[in-house]
């Protein structure tokens, strides 16, 4: 297993699952960056290099699936593997969106945390640090 | 029908057979007389068998004529009504005399001709009744708020009611009987001519369509409904064309189903919230002390939340039913004020606002629904900071007089535009503006400040420039 740094970039509005899956996830080891809305992520993902993008679908100033858009076709992350979390029962087209931006993975809310880094675990093929 | 011939009258019948009997006594005694004659022996008395017989039957010709002319006139009326249509056309005529038969015969005609008069009242009264109650329709018809019309071949209006032809202002004519019902439709619509056409020519038997006026359901939208309407006797084929202005249900639907996401997301993201924590202290291991305590606060936070969103829900059902009620004492207004702001300080803290309170240092004690009077003030002041860009300032001043208390809450925050500052106090509603979009919020707060003031007899008013700030007054009588 490959555990070179792996930087991973969070989008979420909500702030306490955003610092809760930030936290989770630097306790595996991985190395965090949290925004809180999609149009900072977009501009963090013009900036630097991930190794894997964890979204929310609805978030102000851009939305999950415009901020997946906009990393496909305007940023160095075209290929960086997308994880979308949607709240349960929300009208979004998996099939679609999954053909359109090549998505890794979509969690429907309420999602554990831990369920999260066992899946990036695996994706990047990382031993977590800690669990 | 050809009219039968005259019957001989009644008396020239009775008299023609007297006078035929008479005739023929008369020959029996003239035979007789002369078989006496020519014994030579009864001459004088032949002549008096002869005479006296003639003259009897003469006289009694007379009598039984006169006798029976009343009756003969009476048979020539009654074959005038046998031969007449009706009685109106039939000539019968009053008899004169003043004999019994002369005088019921008449009180007959008397009374048929009162008859006819009451016959012919009730026929025009029928008419003049049925023309009453097509005017009475027809009138009630163009009075109806709901615009009708009526269509024949190619949506050619043949008829239309008042309401209907306001519709058709846009035309330039209030006439709108003879234009098509395209031409009024198109004059609300902001589709065109062809979208139009497809709707109207779409429909099979009853249905119906919508025609938006403009590109937002504010714009207002009309439901057209069709009704086929086929006339048995001559086949002709016309439609009812019904117009219901269904805007403000579309909009009360828009408002619910906002109002339905909106309590669905403060609902689930802090059960969300609430579970994910627990699940982290529960599995993981090696957090440390400091760390668990942080992350139970968060799972008490997020549950008051809860609980406050709920208690919300539960005020603005009371308010629908109308069994908001005020549980009033006597209260420490300083207390309660202190109170509020204490509620808002840690969320003014987070964002760097700058509370300017300006309390008189004295109040004099109110009757006050305490915990309500506190969570509408609570309302006020968190949406002032919710709304502030972080270092902003929020200002809260209370006067009170003899009269009247006053309580300004003030804000440097977003804002809102003068054509939502009238919705603003509605259940469900928030701004379109995206930096209200992003605060969390379900539109109730303002609703049940508003209603919680109004509960203690006073009002509420707000004055708001966008971009620049919003201040809300309440005013209450002592």
């Amino acid at each position: 297993m490959d555990n070179m740094s792996k930087h991973i970039l969070v989008a979420e509005d909500n702030r306490v699952m955003a610092q809760l899956l930030a936290f989770s996830l630097e306790r595996a080891g991985f190395v965090v960056t949290c925004t809180y809305d999609g149009a900072t992520a977009a501009e963090a993902a013009r900036q630097e290099l991930f190794d894997l993008v964890i979204t929310d679908y609805q978030m102000p100033h851009m939305s999950g699936e415009e901020l997946c858009e906009a990393i496909r076709t305007d940023s160095m992350n075209c290929e960086v593997p997308i994880v979308l979390c949607s709240a349960k029962g929300l009208e979004i087209d998996s099939t679609r969106m999954n053909e359109v931006h090549s998505l890794a993975k979509v969690f429907h809310k309420p999602f554990s945390p831990g369920e999260v880094v066992a899946f990036a675990c695996s994706l990047l093929e990382f031993t977590p640090v800690h669990g | 029908m050809a009219t039968a011939a005259q019957p001989v009258p009644l008396n020239r019948r009775l008299v023609t057979k007297y006078l035929m009997f008479g005739l023929a006594c008369l020959l029996l005694c003239l035979a007789t007389s002369l078989a006496l004659a020519y014994r030579n022996s009864l001459i004088p008395l032949a002549g008096i068998a002869v005479t006296g017989p003639i003259v009897i039957l003469l006289i009694g010709a007379a009598v039984l004529y006169q006798s029976t002319r009343l009756n003969s006139l009476i048979e020539q009326q009654l074959h005038h009504v046998s031969q007449a249509t009706s009685l109106n056309h039939a000539e019968i005529r009053c008899l004169t005399g003043s004999d019994p038969v002369s005088q019921g015969w008449n009180a007959i005609l008397d009374r048929i001709s009162h008859q006819q008069v009451w016959t012919n009242l009730e026929e025009r009264l029928s008419e003049a009744v049925k023309d009453l109650k097509q005017e009475w329709v027809v009138r009630t018809f163009q009075q109806l708020p709901t615009p009708i019309a009526v269509t024949e071949d190619s949506f050619q209006i043949a008829f239309a009611n008042q309401a209907f032809e306001a519709l058709a202002q846009g035309l330039g004519t209030t006439q709108v009987v003879g234009h098509s019902l395209l031409d009024v439709l198109q004059c609300q619509s902001a589709a065109n001519a062809d979208e139009i056409t497809d709707k109207l020519t779409r429909q099979n038997g009853n249905g119906s369509f919508e025609v938006h006026r403009g590109p937002t359901i504010h714009d207002g939208v009309l439901q057209i409904s069709r009704h086929p309407l086929v006339d048995k006797a001559t086949d002709a084929r016309q439609e009812i064309w019904t117009v219901r202005d269904i805007t403000q249900q579309l909009l009360a639907d828009a408002l619910r189903n906002q109002f339905v996401l909106t309590a669905t997301h403060e609902l689930r993201t802090p059960l969300g919230n609430i579970k994910a924590y627990a699940e982290t202290l529960a599995l993981e291991e090696g957090i440390d002390v400091d760390q668990q305590k942080e992350f139970c606060n968060i799972i008490n936070a997020e549950a008051t939340r809860l609980s406050r969103f709920v208690d919300e829900l539960l005020n603005i059902s009371q308010m629908e039913s109308g069994s908001l009620n005020l549980k009033r004492h006597e209260t420490d207004l300083m207390r309660l004020l202190e109170e509020v702001m204490d509620h808002v300080a840690p969320e003014m803290k987070s964002k760097e606002i700058t509370l300017d309170a300006h309390l008189p240092p004295k109040l004099t004690r109110m009757c006050l629904d305490k915990d309500k009077f506190t969570s509408a003030l609570v309302n006020l002041l968190g949406n002032a900071t919710k709304y502030t860009p972080t270092g902003g300032r929020v200002s809260f001043t209370v006067e009170q007089t003899l009269e009247n208390l006053a309580i300004y809450v003030e804000d440097s925050g977003v804002g809102i535009s003068q054509d939502e500052v009238p919705h603003i106090f509605e259940k469900f509603f928030r701004s379109a503006d995206n930096r209200v979009r992003e605060v969390s919020g379900n539109g109730l707060g303002l609703a049940f400040t508003q209603e919680v003031v109004r509960l203690h007899g006073g009002k509420i008013d707000v004055h708001s420039e966008l971009d620049k700030g919003t201040r809300f007054t309440v005013t209450l009588p002592c």
